[in-house]
């Protein structure tokens, strides 16, 4: 059993609150991630796990054992630094072994659990190298392969794949994904890479300003999010303010937007929507599925795969709009007018104000 | 015009300063082969008798033996204290680590006469005046300096997260320090040794306060020897002397590339 919980977990620098108040329930063999912004305090949560800091206030319990005062070495706990911080004057397999000799492992069974480690990371053969010898990629694994060695009831991940190039963060992405799945080792992984985060956990813990602010599946996080912090984190999204009328949202200029959440709320209620820039469709005339608003395309940028247009909607309003490259709308003409299509389903309609 | 490679110009003045820095070590060093049995330049005939004049004279070989044993003794004394220091500073295990900093390296500055003086009126009230444990911890106060800076130069350029991952690995504090922030400060405390060790073997100023008639050091030694008129057996062990600390700098180059933390 390696459940982690944490329990009211708090810490304050003098009178600088950096965590709030988190508590969290991860299952075992549950991959979560931490994401948030720079100082939410998404590594200060990792830290106290790994008991690198320490707590104000709270408890982390690891199977059912209180962990919160134990001392770092006494956790059994794997971290892989953001930095790799591998030890640049031991060969690799010195520091794959490093944790198994703690242990009191040695002779034979240190060689085949150090042997066993690499494999998993793909790096068999690579034992008598040193760390300054290996590609930033091929040191990553090493880091990976150190902290799952001596089979650690708890993985911790600080920000493993930001110092990667954009290639290589992508295939140790689904390498981690598979060692993890593999592994089943209770994970928690901190980022601020909300791709990263969706595609690999099985749930995210969207942070704020040292307070959670929803917990749930990537799917939920990215179609349902709970506050507007969580909407305009995930995906690129554009903010309309608004306020409700009749069941609709009324953006001012005679444009009236239909979204499913609108009737629930009462009239004159100030709401913000959040529409996704992949989820709005450009056409020359309206469109019968969904809102059809008027619009005049000021900027066109093709990227590849896809084209971005910023569509100036009425008065106070500027939109981006992505379109794949190969689809319905992806060659209008700057300065063309056209009709943005937005289903009421792909609309996320939030109380101005609520949760920042 | 390839502006890549210094020019003549340059190559001879640099040539010229190296020369200058040398001339005392190269005059020392011809003026002990001279027959003469006063020192001269160039030296008059060819012989290696004040050589054998130094080592088969006991006051010399106990100079040497007394500055062997205090250099050997001050330094280790400075390395454990020094590191130790060094890493509750650098950790900020202790408050007021930039005042302790500064008293720590405060030998450093101030004038060795001024710290001889100051030594002497301190021992010769606590009775302590003449002991050889008082010319040690009078060089541990002076070599320490080095030590500490090497240390802290070495100790920051390692990654904070390389010890930590050493105890999420299961290490307890010493054995971190042990078998990872030891090895990695390692050739910094080398070179930090080797100017410990140097600054030991050749002080006069503060061990000429200090050390009692048993005690002679060879730099004292040297110092008198010159005062009561010289001949070519001070420029013969002073050619030793260059000798030796020239085959320790150059193998310690060897084992550790120190000159990176000089």
């Amino acid at each position: 059993m390696s459940n982690v919980s944490l329990r009211h977990l708090a810490k304050r620098y003098g009178k600088v609150a950096v965590v709030k108040d988190v508590s969290l329930e991860i299952a075992e063999g549950e991959f979560v991630s931490l994401l948030g912004p720079s100082g939410c305090g998404k590594t200060t949560i990792l830290r106290m796990v790994a008991g690198l800091i320490e707590p104000s206030d709270g408890a982390i319990t690891v199977g059912g054992r209180d962990i919160t005062r134990l001392p770092p070495n006494k956790r059994n706990v794997g971290l892989v630094f953001q930095s790799y911080a591998l030890f640049p004057h031991m060969t690799v397999f010195e520091n794959v072994a490093f944790g198994l000799r703690r242990k009191g492992e040695g002779g034979a069974a240190l060689d085949e659990r150090v042997r066993e480690a690499l494999a998993l990371v793909r790096l068999e053969g690579y034992g008598d190298r040193y760390p300054r010898q290996l590609s930033g990629g091929q040191q990553q694994r090493v880091a990976m392969a150190r902290a799952i060695a001596p089979r650690p009831s708890v993985l911790l991940f600080d920000e493993p794949l930001s110092n990667l190039d954009a290639k290589l963060r992508d295939e140790m992405q689904i390498e981690l994904k598979r060692l993890q799945r593999d592994l089943n080792i209770t994970t928690l992984f901190v980022t601020h890479d909300q791709a990263e985060a969706l595609s690999l956990s099985d749930r995210v813990c969207v942070m704020n300003d040292g307070v959670i602010q929803q917990f749930d599946t990537p799917e939920e996080i990215y179609h349902r999010p709970a506050t507007a912090f969580v909407a305009s984190f995930i995906g690129k999204p554009n903010r309309l303010a608004g306020t409700v009328k009749d069941g609709a949202v009324d953006l001012g200029d005679g444009l009236m937007l239909q979204s499913s959440g609108a009737a629930s709320l009462d009239d004159g209620t100030p709401v913000d929507v959040f529409i996704r820039q992949e989820a709005v469709t450009l056409s020359a005339s309206p469109n019968g599925e969904g809102t059809s608003l008027p619009g005049t395309i000021v900027l066109r940028s093709f990227s590849g795969a896809q084209v971005q247009y910023v569509v100036r909607l009425g008065n106070r309003f500027e939109v981006v709009v992505e379109v794949a490259s190969s689809g319905e709308g992806a060659n209008l003409a700057q300065g063309k007018e056209v009709f943005l299509t937005i289903r009421p389903q792909d609309t996320i309609i939030l109380r101005s104000g609520a949760g920042a | 015009m390839n502006e890549q490679r210094p020019g003549l110009t340059i190559s001879s003045v640099a040539l010229l300063v190296v020369l200058f820095l040398q001339i005392p070590v190269i005059v020392v060093m011809l003026a002990s082969f001279s027959e003469t049995s006063y020192l001269t330049i160039p030296p008059q005939g060819w012989t290696l008798k004040w050589f054998e004049a130094v080592l088969t004279d006991r006051t010399y070989i106990d100079a040497i033996k007394n500055s062997l044993i205090l250099a050997v003794g001050s330094t280790t004394i400075s390395l454990v204290l020094g590191v130790a220091a060094s890493y509750a500073i650098f950790r900020k295990l202790v408050p007021g680590s930039e005042a302790l900093t500064s008293l720590l390296m405060a030998p450093l500055i101030i004038p060795s006469v001024v710290i001889g003086v100051a030594l002497l009126q301190y021992f010769t009230l606590v009775g302590m005046r003449g002991s050889f444990w008082v010319l040690l911890i009078a060089h541990v106060v002076i070599t320490v300096p080095y030590i500490v800076r090497s240390a802290l130069a070495s100790l920051s350029g390692i990654d904070l997260a390389v010890e930590e991952a050493a105890r999420v690995l299961g290490a307890n504090g010493f054995t971190t320090f042990r078998l990872v922030t030891l090895p990695l400060i390692k050739p910094g405390l080398v070179a930090g040794a080797l100017f410990s060790f140097v600054t030991s073997m050749e002080n006069v100023p503060v061990t000429i306060f200090l050390a009692g008639p048993r005690d002679t050091t060879l730099p004292i030694l040297i110092f008198t020897s010159v005062e009561m008129g010289v001949n070519p057996s001070v420029a013969a062990v002073s050619t030793l002397l260059i000798i030796a600390t020239a085959i320790v700098l150059l193998a310690a180059e060897r084992w550790t590339g120190f000159h990176r933390f000089v």
